[in-house]
């Protein structure tokens, strides 16, 4: 099943960044600065697959947070990076169910999802941690 | 998918019920709350892993709750999902201790991720 899942993506990795990318054009997070958003989606994309093929959640998550410590303000990383990831996880699962059909491809998304959900839950403990060593702004804005 | 027990609280009932709707489709058991109050009584009777709140609410926001419910339940992991994103609520949030920050709406299959992964950790903890 890794392997299948790897090769899956491996065949789709265009379209799959295509469409993410096309997704996230438009926000604020990555307005003119579409070419760190090829590059970082690519990063991700790649990653990706070495975890699936791997069954390695940790290649991902790895390079995930390569990507939120490269942002000089973690918590702006934590955001931009977990945009990148849930657009990713959006377009990987879909291409799968293209593919994978029935039950094995329930499973498929299954094994997708848990190579997201730690690389994702790792950005926000990178947040946290950074931040607690040292906020680059005081103030708190609670409520919204 | 580990079992656990996920409870949702929005004050807008149609996005509540569609997150307690994308994860029922992994056979995880969600209770909705549409208001803090409903969902402070809801955790006197059930003990829940993984609470999805959303952060702007009437009478208490989102943080608060976290920090009510977890009084009576110390090993909850907490999700905070908003509409207004910003780097300083996301950095108040995650130092205050919630394991996740997610706009809304969020992506079925990341919210679907991270609850798993959740569920994972919280069926690991003592």
């Amino acid at each position: 099943m890794a392997d299948r899942i790897a090769q899956v993506l491996a065949d789709q990795i265009e379209a799959i960044c295509a469409n993410a990318s096309a997704r996230l054009t438009g926000r604020a997070e990555f307005a003119g600065d579409q070419r760190h958003l090829a590059a970082a989606l690519s990063t991700l994309a790649a990653a990706l697959i070495d975890a699936a093929r791997d069954d390695q959640p940790e290649r991902l998550s790895d390079a995930a947070l390569a990507l939120g410590r490269d942002d000089g303000d973690p918590c702006r990383g934590y955001g931009r990076v977990q945009l990148l990831l849930d657009v990713l996880c959006s377009e990987s699962v879909e291409a799968l169910r293209r593919v994978v059909l029935g039950s094995e491809g329930k499973e498929a998304s299954a094994r997708l999802r848990g190579l997201l959900g730690p690389a994702m839950l790792g950005l926000a403990d990178l947040c946290r941690q950074t931040d607690q060593a040292g906020p680059p702004e005081a103030g708190a804005e609670r409520g919204s | 998918m580990a079992d656990g027990r996920v409870l949702v609280v929005d004050d807008e009932p149609d996005h509540g019920l569609t997150v307690r709707a994308i994860l029922a489709r992994d056979a995880v058991a969600v209770d909705f709350a549409a208001s803090p109050e409903d969902a402070l009584a809801q955790a006197c009777q059930q003990t829940y892993d993984v609470a999805i709140l959303d952060l702007r609410m009437p009478g208490r926001d989102g943080l608060s709750l976290m920090h009510a419910l977890r009084r009576g339940q110390p090993s909850l992991r907490v999700i905070i999902l908003t509409a207004y994103p910003s780097p300083t609520t996301c950095r108040t949030a995650l130092t205050e201790g919630a394991s996740a920050y997610l706009e809304k709406p969020c992506a079925p299959e990341a919210l679907r991720a991270m609850v798993a992964s959740l569920l994972a950790q919280s069926s690991k903890s003592p």
